[in-house]
């Protein structure tokens, strides 16, 4: 039977189905081509690691809180940010030295995102990822306009050839069918063109779920360490900073700390350390299966 | 599996705890050691962060419910998890306890000693082989640390360690902590000694992998090696014997399971581990 002689409800079922397909086979062949082993990276740079998940607004946002908690700036409860000290010393990096030269100008958090000197240091971490593999390469990205292409290819013409067929027989409720196709080329480009690529979405993925044990309360902060503090922040969000702890980034931020960037990757469980249950020793407190005994 | 470098190398545990401070830290770390136990029932994107994590720093695997030291054979099933996560992660080696954890479907639920006889060290070398067969590479066999002498025991601990190694041909990786707990746990055992004399009695030459950690005085006078507690001295005057005798390369683990100090500290005491390695090294040079 051709499908395509289907027509009202079951013709838009099968064109579902055939989206869905296309779309699966466009994220299927997109990860295969993008995906890979995790490569070395600098895992001690936290706006590194929050601009692989959230770009530069991330690595700005992160880049804030750390130098508030180094006491290098200043919040205060209107949400204004004040620059407490600007030496070259004060700065870890080029791109601390962007964000406290923005504020040393201004005192809105908010506007720091769309400072052009904080932008370009942004383009340092921008290219080391594009080198791990994390972001597009050039390549990749020409890889992703041909998947795009097949992929919309085969949803706009099927629909198309559906619309020709319809009228040429007299029908004319093609509103459902135009509505399905407009919203298979929305997904397609979501599924063509996100902003990492299937091995930095992993990398994300691997992060959290390392850290996954010590993402930290709701309310204390983190082993009294503000650099894990910060950590967290890179790999979660600042969603995941205990309010209590740190409430000047909920003024300061309040859209981002207020959705979870994301979910703890890890599904840690209870630990498997046995502390000192009498006898000889303890073993390692990870997560998950339990070890029969304790020792090592 | 990949080769071992040729070189000393000091690290420590791998526990989420200690996630940031190791992340943030890698400078200061050569190798990492993680529990394998805890992902024997891990989903593919739990493995593949281990694999990330890999990518960072060699990575060793770690078992602790093998009950290896046993004349109860070790369950297939738990050696094909543990081939599992083997495979995902491909580490350099791996290792386990020499100790006895269940039996006629009991867990006792914690690392104990085994009674030191010729029947254990037999049924230790038939699960080690077993080991092998199933997970590609024998696991390197770890002395563990008892508060009481096991009953029905016939030989020291040197004596125990040294038969299993000869017959099983499986490397020691030589927790030096666990060496001094037994020394003043046992101390009314007529296997008593001292940790020296344990030390002297192991075939140090062919020493790779070693353990460090701290644990903590009970009231009676005994140790207990709870990874709670800083390095004590002895362990690394210790590490410093084992490097004078060691002919390869040492890779030695700092063992840390809770009252988590601020990294700072945990970073010390691996420095502490290399300059006692280099003393090692040094006095080995000078013959």
């Amino acid at each position: 039977m051709n499908p395509f002689d289907l027509t009202g409800p079951p013709f838009l079922l099968f064109f579902a189905i055939l989206s869905l397909l296309v779309l699966f086979g466009m994220w299927f062949f997109r990860k295969a081509l993008e995906g890979g082993n995790s490569p070395a990276f600098d895992t001690s740079d936290a706006y590194l690691i929050a601009y692989l998940r959230g770009g530069v607004t991330e690595a700005a946002r992160v880049a804030t809180v750390s130098l508030i908690e180094r006491k290098l700036l200043t919040s205060a409860a209107d949400g204004k940010v004040t620059i407490q000290k600007h030496t070259k010393d004060g700065a870890h990096n080029f791109f601390e030295q962007a964000v406290l030269s923005y504020f040393a100008r201004s005192t809105d958090a908010v506007g720091l995102f769309q400072d052009p000197g904080v932008k370009l240091a942004g383009d340092g971490y921008d290219e080391r990822l594009r080198q791990l593999g994390a972001l597009p390469s050039a390549g990749q990205k020409t890889q992703r306009l041909i998947l795009f292409a097949v992929g919309l290819g085969f949803l706009l013409g099927g629909g198309i050839l559906k619309i020709d067929l319809a009228l040429e027989r007299g029908h004319s409720n093609i509103g459902f069918l135009i509505l399905f196709m407009i919203v298979d080329v929305v997904a397609a480009i979501g599924v063509g063109f996100p902003r990492l690529t299937a091995l930095g979405s992993a990398m994300v993925q691997d992060l959290q779920s390392l850290y996954g044990r010590m993402k930290p309360a709701k309310k204390s902060k983190s082993h009294g360490n503000p650099n894990e503090a910060v950590m967290i922040a890179a790999v979660f969000g600042i969603a995941a900073m205990p309010p209590l702890a740190y409430p000047y980034v909920y003024q300061l931020f309040p859209k981002a700390s207020a959705s979870s960037s994301s979910s703890c990757g890890s599904t840690c469980g209870s630990s498997s350390s046995s502390g000192d249950s009498g006898g000889g020793s303890s073993c390692g407190g990870g997560c998950g299966g339990g070890c029969g005994g304790c020792g090592s | 599996m990949a080769d071992v470098e040729a070189k000393d190398r000091v690290g420590i545990g791998w526990r989420g705890e200690l996630a940031a401070g190791i992340l943030t830290n890698l400078e200061s770390i050569d190798v990492l050691e993680v529990i394998a136990d805890d992902f024997f029932e891990a989903p593919a994107k739990e493995l593949r962060a281990l694999r990330t994590l890999s990518a960072q720093r060699p990575v060793l695997l770690h078992g602790v419910g093998l009950g290896m030291a046993s004349t109860v054979r070790v369950e297939t099933k738990r050696l094909e998890k543990m081939a599992r996560v083997l495979d995902a992660v491909r580490p350099e080696s791996w290792s386990e306890h020499l100790a006895f954890v269940r039996a006629g479907g009991i867990e006792i639920g914690h690392l104990a000693q085994p009674p030191r006889n010729q029947a254990t060290v037999d049924g230790t070398a038939a699960n080690i082989e077993q080991a092998r067969r199933v997970c590609g590479m024998a696991p390197a066999m770890e002395n563990i640390a008892t508060l009481f002498d096991p009953p029905g025991s016939s030989m020291g601990d040197a004596e125990w360690l040294s038969s299993v190694m000869r017959e099983s041909g499986a490397s020691l990786l030589l927790d030096l902590h666990n060496v001094a707990t037994n020394a003043v746990n046992l101390w009314q055992s007529p296997w008593r000694y001292r940790a020296d004399d344990c030390l002297a009695a192991l075939p140090l030459e062919s020493i790779r992998f070693v353990h460090i950690a701290g644990g903590r005085f009970l009231e009676e006078g005994r140790i207990l090696d709870d990874h709670k507690h800083p390095v004590p001295r002895n362990v690394f005057e210790m590490l410093t014997e084992v490097a004078r005798r060691a002919d390869g390369p040492l890779t030695v683990v700092l063992e840390r399971d809770g009252a988590y100090p601020a990294m700072e500290e945990l970073v010390a005491e691996l420095d502490s581990a290399r300059l006692a390695i280099e003393k090692g090294r040094a006095r080995k040079l000078l013959g």
